[in-house]
C-alpha cells in the first residue's frame, strides 16, 4: 500500500458511493454526486503531482498493494510500478479528469441520470489508473478491460437512443476483436517468459529471438490498435461521439484511446527486439494521414474533432514506429490537454445552441460566447502547430524526427497530414464562430456563454496547451529514464528548414480554410460539385466507406452468413438430428413427429450412436 | 476393513432426517407445511454442513468394507452439495409459496433423499454402491420434476428422463458388469488391479462406462435429454439439477477413473477431450438462438460440460485441480442463474423468456447488477469466478501441451460470449415494461448471498484454490 | 468373457436393426405409396365404427397403484428369508439390521395407508 494505492483507490471511492445512491435511490446522494468524484480524484491530482515530483528525483516507486497465489508459478500481484513513464501519465489522467467532472456538474446538470453518470466517470478514473500504475500484463489486461468496461456504459449512457446504444456495442465489439489478441500475447508472454512481471520480462527480453518478440509485439499492438482506434479498427471511435460531451473529452480524446500508445512505449523492450515497429508507423500514418481527409468533409463538430483525435493518435504510433518513444509521449501529453479543451468547448457550443451539432446550422458565435471562443481557438492554434502552442512542439518532434530516422514516406504523409489539419480545423473555427449566422432565430434567445463552471475548466487546460510545450526539453531528460528514444541526430539547419516548412503548411492551411470558409472567395462547391473532385469528396464524405464494407464484409456476410446457416441448422439441425433422428422420421412419415414418444426414441437411438463414437474413439486413439 | 459406521455419519443422518420427514408430514397441517418444511430441511443440511466438515479425514479412510472410501475430496464434494442444496431450499420455499402443490412435504423430503444419494455417491469406492447411490438421486430428481399441480410439461419431463435415465442406468451397469467379470470384485482397487492394458473386453467396459457417465453429465451425442429436462422441470429442481447433479457425477467421475483407470489415462484422457471439445462447441452454438433462458443455461450446461471433460486430457493431478475448481465455480453459477430465473417467475408472470427480461434495469437496478454479475461469470469475464475456472483448466491444457484443445475452448467461449450477452443486452437496453412478480425475500436472500460470492471468489481465487489443492492432496494420498 | 461380447455385438446388432427398420419402411413407404388421403383414414379404427369420445381422457388407474404396492411389500418380505436363514451366524448386528430394514418399510407402509393408496373407491 502507498500512495499509489491512494491515487487509484479514491475514485473508486466516488464510484461506489455514487453508485450506491443509484442503486438505492437515494435523492439525497443525487444532486451530491459530483461531491464525491471533485474532492477524490482533485485528491488524487493533488497525490499525483506529489508522485511526479518524488519521481524526478530518479526515484522509481514500487508497491505491492495483494498478491495473487495462483498456481503453477504464476503469481500475480496488483501492485503500482511508479517511473518517469506512469507519473506523466497519471498527472494527465486525474488533471483531465479533475476538470471533466468540474464540467460535467455543468453540462450533466439537468440529466435525469446525473448520479449514474458521476458514478461512471469514477469507475472510469480509477479503472484507468489501475492500467496506467500496472506492474504487470495481468494488472495492465485488468484496466483494460475495465476501461473498456466503462467506456461501453458511457458512449451507452443514453441508452434509450437507438444511436448510442448502437454505437456503444460497436465499441464494444471493435474492442472485443484488439483484445482478443492482446490477450493472446499476455498469454504468449506468459509462455515465453514465464512470468507477467514487467520487470523480468523486459530485462530477459534481450534473450528471445526477433521472431518470437515480432510475434508476441504483434498481438499487444492488435490490443493497441483497438483501443487506440487505429486503422483498421478505426470505425467506433467517430460513433463513440454518441455519449455525452464530457466523456468524448476524457475517454475519447485525452486518456483512453491514448492507452495503446502508453502500453507500446511501456513495452518498448519487446517492439524494439521484434520487426513490427515499421508496422506500427504504418499504421500510424495512414490513420493520421486518412482520417484528415475525412475530418474534411464531415459536419458534425464533434464528428471532425473525432476524426482529429484519430488523426492526432496516428501521428503517436507513427512516432512509436519509428522509434521515438519518448516524443510519441510527448504528443500524447500535450494533445490530452488542447484535445479536452476543444472537445469541452465543442461542448459549450452544443450546450448554447440546445443541442445542435451541425457546423452548417452554426456561425458568428464568437460574439456570443467569447471566453468559450477564445479557448476554442487556442487549442485550435495547439492542434495545428502553430508556435508557441503546445502542439507545434510535440508534432514537430515527431515529425522532424521521421525524417531524421531516414522514414521519408512517413514524413511526407506527416507533413501533407499537418496541412489538412490545419485546413479542417479552420474550416471548423470559421464555420462555428465566424461568419454568417445561419440557425433560427428561436435558437438566438438562449444562446448565451455557459456558466463558471463550465468555462473555468476550459480556461486551465488552455493553460497547458498554451506552454505545455516549453517542457519539451524537461520531459525528455525525463522520460529517458523509463523508455528509449531512437533519433538520429540532424544538423541545426536542416530542422530549421523543416520546421519552416511544417509551420508554413500549417499557416497555408489555415490560410486556405480563411479564404474559402471567412472571405467566401472560393465557394466549398468548387471542389464537391466538379466531375473530378465530387468522387473523391464522396468518398471522404463517407469515410471511405469502412462501415459500409466491415457491415458487408463482417456483418453482412459473416453474421448474416452465419445467421443463415443457423436457421438451417434451426429448421433442419435442431429440430432434426440434435433432438433425435425426429425429423428425418418424421420427414418421411408427418405423423410420427407429432408424438412425444418418437423423441424419447431417438433420444436412446442417438445414446446408442454415442456408445459406438466412444467404443470407436477408445480404439482411434 | 470393517464397518467403521461413524464415517458415515453425515450421510445417515440425512437419510434419518428425510425418514422422520416422510413421518412428519402424515400428521401436519396443509398451511403450515411449506414453511416448516422448509426450516426443518435448512436445518437439517446446515447441521449436515458441519458435521461433514468435522467428519472428513485428510488421510483416507474406508468404511463398509471398503465399500465407501472418504478423503477431503469427498468432503469438500458434499459441502458444495449441501451449499448448493440450501440454496435450492431457499428457493424452493419461494417457488412453493408462488405455484400449488398436493406434495409440499414430499418436495422436501425427497429433495433430501437426493442429497443422500448424492453424498454418497460422492463416496462410493464400490462399483454397486455408486450405481444404487447414483439411482436413488435420479429417481428422486425424476420425482421431483412431477410434484406440481397443472405442471403437464413438469410431468413429461419427469417421464423423459426416468425413461433416458433407465437407458443410461443399463448401459452403465452393463459396464460395472463386465468390470466385475474381468476382476472377480465390484471395489475400485481389487478392479484397478485387474486393469493394465486396453483389451478388448477392457476397452468395451471402458466404453460402457464412460458413455453412462457422459449421459449423467449431459455431453454431446448423449445431451439430448438436457434441454427438455432443464427447460421443463420445475426452475428449482433444475436448479438442483444443474448444480448437485453434476458435482456429484464430476466427482464421482474423477474418484472412479483416476484409481481404476489410471494405467489407462492417456486413452480415456483423448475421449473426454473429443467429447468435451465437441460437446463445448455444440452447446455454445445450440444456445445461440434460445429465447427461453433455462433451455439456454441448459445447453450452456453442455457447453461447460464439455470445457470440464476437456480438462480430463491434461496431468492427473493438475486435471483433478482444475475440474474441482471449475466445479465450484459452476455449481455457484448455475444456482445464481437458476435462483436468479426463479426469483422472476409467479403466477401470471413468465420470467423465463429473454423478452421478459427487457428493461429489467429501470424496475430493479439491483436485480439487472446481479444478472450482469451471473452471466458475465458464466461467460468467464474477469474478474469474476467464472473467469479463474475457465483459466486453471486453459493453464492445465497449456502445461500438459494440449494447446489445441485450449485454443478450441477459447474459440467457444468466445461464441458463449454472445449468449450470455443478451440477457444483459434486453435487461439493459430495450424499450419495455419487465413485470417483477412480488420478490420473495428468501429468495432474493438467496440469489445474493450467491451473487455476492461470485465477486468475492473472484477477486480472492486462492481462496478457492488452497482449498482445492489440499482437498487434491489428500485424495492422492488415497491412491498412493 | 466372450459371452458377454458376444451379447454386446448382438446388442449393436439389434439396435441397427432397430434403427434401420423402421426408418428404411418409413422411407420406402413415403415413395411407393399412393395417397389418397381423408379424414377417415386417421381415425384410429378405419373400419367405420365412429369413435364415442376423444381418446385424451384419463381412465382408471387405482388397480396399478394397488398392484405396485402389493409387488414391493411382496418382493421386500422376500429380503428376510436370507436373513432368517442365516440368523445365527450374523447375530445382534443382523437383528439391528433387520428391525432398521422393516422400520423403514413400515414408515412406507404407514405413508400408503395414510395417503388412502389402500382405500379403494
Amino acid at each position: 500500500m502507498g500512495v499509489g494505492f491512494l491515487i487509484a483507490v479514491l475514485p473508486l471511492v466516488s464510484f461506489l458511493l455514487a453508485g450506491f445512491g443509484v442503486l438505492f435511490g437515494w435523492k439525497s446522494f443525487k444532486r451530491r454526486s459530483h461531491y464525491f468524484g471533485l474532492v477524490t480524484v482533485g485528491t488524487s491530482l493533488f497525490l499525483s503531482f506529489y508522485v511526479l515530483f518524488k519521481v524526478t528525483k530518479g526515484v522509481v516507486l514500487t508497491e505491492e498493494w495483494f498478491n495473487w497465489v495462483i498456481s503453477g508459478g504464476l503469481s500475480a500481484s496488483f501492485g503500482a510500478y511508479i517511473d518517469s513513464l506512469t507519473a506523466i501519465m497519471l498527472v494527465v489522467v486525474t488533471f483531465v479528469s479533475f476538470f471533466v467532472h468540474m464540467y460535467s456538474i455543468g453540462y450533466m446538470h439537468e440529466d435525469p441520470g446525473y448520479d449514474r453518470f458521476f458514478a461512471y466517470l469514477g469507475l472510469f478514473t480509477f479503472s484507468m489508473l489501475v492500467l496506467v500504475l500496472s506492474p504487470n500484463f495481468l494488472q495492465l489486461f485488468f484496466g483494460w478491460e475495465a476501461v473498456g468496461l466503462s467506456s461501453y456504459l458511457l458512449i451507452g449512457f443514453w441508452f434509450k437512443r437507438k444511436r448510442a446504444a448502437d454505437a456503444a456495442i460497436k465499441a464494444f465489439i471493435m474492442n472485443r476483436i484488439g483484445d482478443f489478441l492482446f490477450i493472446l500475447g499476455v498469454v504468449a508472454v506468459f509462455w515465453v517468459f514465464g512470468s507477467l512481471d514487467f520487470h523480468k520480462v523486459f530485462s530477459q527480453a534481450g534473450a528471445v529471438s526477433a521472431a518470437t518478440l515480432s510475434l508476441i509485439s504483434f498481438l499487444l499492438l492488435g490490443g493497441a490498435v483497438g483501443k487506440s482506434a487505429q486503422f483498421p479498427l478505426h470505425t467506433w471511435l467517430p460513433d463513440a461521439m454518441e455519449g455525452p460531451t464530457p466523456i468524448s473529452a476524457l475517454i475519447h480524446a485525452a486518456t483512453m484511446v491514448a492507452a495503446g500508445v502508453f502500453m507500446v512505449a511501456r513495452c518498448s523492450p519487446i517492439f524494439d527486439g521484434g520487426y513490427i515497429l515499421p508496422i506500427v508507423g504504418a499504421i500510424g500514418v495512414i490513420t493520421a494521414f486518412g482520417a484528415a481527409t475525412v475530418g474534411l468533409t464531415q459536419f458534425d463538430i464533434k464528428r471532425v474533432l473525432a476524426y482529429s483525435t484519430l488523426s492526432q493518435l496516428g501521428y503517436m504510433f507513427a512516432a512509436l514506429g519509428i522509434g521515438a518513444y519518448v516524443y510519441a509521449m510527448f504528443h500524447l501529453f500535450t494533445h490530452a490537454f488542447f484535445k479536452a479543451l476543444l472537445f469541452l468547448g465543442s461542448g459549450n457550443v452544443i450546450h448554447a445552441m440546445s443541442g445542435e451539432q451541425d457546423i452548417r446550422k452554426m456561425g458568428g458565435l464568437y460574439k456570443y460566447m467569447k471566453i468559450t471562443a477564445a479557448c476554442f481557438i487556442i487549442g485550435t492554434l495547439a492542434l495545428v502547430g502553430i508556435p508557441p502552442f503546445a502542439g507545434f512542439f510535440s508534432k514537430d518532434k515527431i515529425i522532424s524526427a521521421a525524417y531524421a530516422n531516414g522514414h521519408l514516406v512517413f514524413w511526407f504523409f506527416l507533413v501533407g497530414g499537418a496541412l489538412l489539419t490545419a485546413l479542417y480545423m479552420g474550416r471548423l473555427v470559421f464555420m462555428v464562430f465566424f461568419g454568417e449566422e445561419r440557425f433560427d432565430t428561436r435558437e438566438m434567445k438562449h444562446l448565451h456563454e455557459s456558466p463558471a463552471v463550465m468555462t473555468v475548466p476550459l480556461i486551465f487546460l488552455a493553460v497547458p496547451s498554451i506552454f505545455a510545450g516549453f517542457l519539451g526539453g524537461w520531459f525528455e531528460e525525463f522520460l529517458k529514464s523509463s523508455i528509449p528514444n531512437h533519433v538520429r541526430e540532424i544538423s541545426h539547419s536542416a530542422e530549421l528548414l523543416l520546421i519552416t516548412i511544417t509551420v508554413s503548411l500549417a499557416l497555408l492551411g489555415l490560410l486556405i480554410a480563411a479564404v474559402i470558409y471567412y472571405w467566401k472567395k472560393i465557394s466549398p462547391e468548387v471542389f464537391t460539385e466538379s466531375p473530378v473532385l465530387r468522387p473523391i469528396y464522396l468518398l471522404l464524405y463517407n469515410k471511405y466507406y469502412f462501415d459500409e464494407i466491415y457491415n458487408f464484409v463482417f456483418v453482412r456476410g459473416v453474421a448474416f452468413g452465419l445467421g443463415r446457416i443457423y436457421a438451417f441448422f434451426d429448421k433442419y439441425v435442431i429440430d432434426g438430428i440434435v433432438n433425435g433422428v425426429a425429423y428425418f422420421t418424421s420427414w418421411c412419415g408427418e405423423v410420427l413427429r407429432l408424438t412425444q414418444t418418437g423423441v424419447v426414441n431417438n433420444y436412446v437411438a442417438y445414446f446408442g450412436i454415442g456408445v459406438v463414437t466412444v467404443i470407436l474413439l477408445l480404439l482411434l486413439v | 476393513m470393517g464397518l467403521n459406521l461413524k464415517l458415515l455419519f453425515p450421510e445417515f443422518f440425512v437419510l434419518a432426517s428425510a425418514i422422520v420427514g416422510i413421518l412428519i408430514d402424515l400428521f401436519l397441517p396443509k398451511r403450515v407445511k411449506n414453511g416448516f418444511f422448509a426450516t426443518f430441511s435448512v436445518f437439517i443440511l446446515f447441521v449436515s454442513v458441519f458435521l461433514v466438515i468435522f467428519s472428513s479425514p485428510f488421510v483416507p479412510e474406508t468404511a463398509f468394507n471398503s465399500f465407501v472410501k472418504k478423503d477431503l475430496l469427498t468432503g469438500l464434494s458434499q459441502v458444495l452439495i449441501l451449499f448448493s442444496s440450501l440454496i435450492a431450499v431457499f428457493v424452493s420455499y419461494g417457488f412453493l409459496k408462488k405455484f400449488d402443490t398436493d406434495y409440499i412435504g414430499e418436495f422436501y423430503y425427497t429433495l433430501l433423499f437426493a442429497v443422500f444419494g448424492a453424498m454418497l455417491m460422492v463416496s462410493a469406492n464400490e462399483l454397486a454402491t455408486l450405481f444404487v447411490s447414483l439411482e436413488v438421486m435420479s429417481i428422486s430428481v425424476y420425482i421431483l420434476s412431477a410434484l406440481f399441480k397443472k405442471d403437464y410439461r413438469g410431468k413429461e419431463v419427469a417421464l423423459k428422463y426416468f425413461i433416458m435415465g433407465s437407458v443410461g442406468a443399463a448401459v452403465v451397469v452393463y459396464g460395472f458388469a463386465l468390470l466385475y467379470g474381468l476382476s472377480g470384485s465390484t471395489v475400485y482397487e481389487e478392479v484397478g488391479r485387474a486393469i493394465s492394458t486396453l483389451s478388448f473386453p477392457v476397452l468395451l467396459s471402458l466404453a460402457l462406462v464412460i458413455s453412462g457417465f457422459l449421459f449423467k453429465l449431459g455431453a454431446v451425442p448423449f445431451h439430448g435429454w438436457t434441454p427438455d429436462v432443464y427447460h421443463g422441470a420445475p426452475t428449482p429442481v433444475t436448479l438442483f439439477m444443474g448444480a448437485v447433479v453434476k458435482i456429484a457425477a464430476f466427482v464421482a467421475l474423477l474418484k472412479l477413473f483416476y484409481p481404476v483407470f489410471l494405467p489407462l489415462v492417456s486413452e480415456w484422457g483423448e475421449v473426454f477431450a473429443v467429447i468435451g471439445v465437441v460437446s463445448a462447441f455444440a452447446g455454445a452454438l445450440m444456445a445461440l438462438r434460445q429465447e427461453n433462458v433455462k433451455r439456454m443455461l441448459a445447453y450452456s450446461a453442455i457447453s461447460h460440460t464439455g470445457v470440464v471433460l476437456a480438462a480430463l486430457v491434461s496431468l492427473p493431478a493438475v486435471a483433478i485441480f482444475s475440474v474441482l475448481f471449475y466445479l465450484f465455480a459452476y455449481a455457484f453459477m448455475t444456482v445464481a442463474a437458476f435462483g436468479f430465473i426463479s426469483l422472476l417467475t409467479g403466477k401470471g408472470f413468465s420470467g423465463e423468456n429473454i423478452s421478459d427480461w427487457r428493461n429489467l434495469y429501470s424496475r430493479s437496478p439491483f436485480l439487472a447488477l446481479s444478472l450482469v454479475v451471473i452471466f458475465m461469470s458464466l461467460a468467464g469475464i474477469p474478474p469474476l469466478f467464472g473467469f479463474w475456472a475457465k483459466f486453471y483448466i486453459l493453464v492445465a491444457l497449456v502445461k500438459a501441451g494440449k494447446v489445441g484443445v485450449a485454443v478450441a475452448i477459447l474459440v467457444a467461449s468466445a461464441i458463449s460470449l454472445y449468449f450470455y450477452l443478451r440477457p444483459v443486452v434486453y435487461a439493459f437496453m430495450k424499450e419495455g415494461e419487465a413485470v417483477l412478480p412480488p420478490v420473495e425475500p428468501f429468495e432474493f436472500g438467496a440469489v445474493v448471498v450467491t451473487v455476492f460470492f461470485l465477486i468475492v471468489f473472484g477477486l480472492f481465487p486462492e481462496l478457492i484454490s488452497q482449498v482445492s489443492l489440499f482437498a487434491l492432496s489428500s485424495f492422492l494420498r488415497g491412491m498412493i | 468373457m466372450k459371452v458377454y461380447i458376444v451379447l454386446f455385438l448382438f446388442f449393436l446388432v439389434a439396435l441397427a436393426v432397430a434403427l434401420l427398420v423402421p426408418n428404411v419402411n418409413l422411407i420406402t413407404n413415403r415413395f411407393l405409396r399412393i395417397d389418397r388421403s381423408n379424414p377417415e383414414k386417421f381415425e384410429p379404427y378405419e373400419c367405420g365404427i365412429p369413435k364415442i369420445k376423444p381418446l385424451t381422457g384419463h381412465y382408471f388407474a387405482f388397480f396399478y397403484i394397488v398392484a405396485l404396492i402389493f409387488l414391493l411389500f411382496d418382493l421386500e418380505t422376500v429380503f428376510l428369508f436370507p436373513w432368517a436363514v442365516a440368523f445365527r451366524e450374523l447375530g445382534v448386528l443382523g437383528i439391528v439390521e433387520v428391525f432398521l430394514f422393516v422400520g423403514i418399510l413400515l414408515v412406507g407402509f404407514v405413508y400408503a395407508i395414510f395417503k388412502g393408496a389402500l382405500k379403494w373407491e
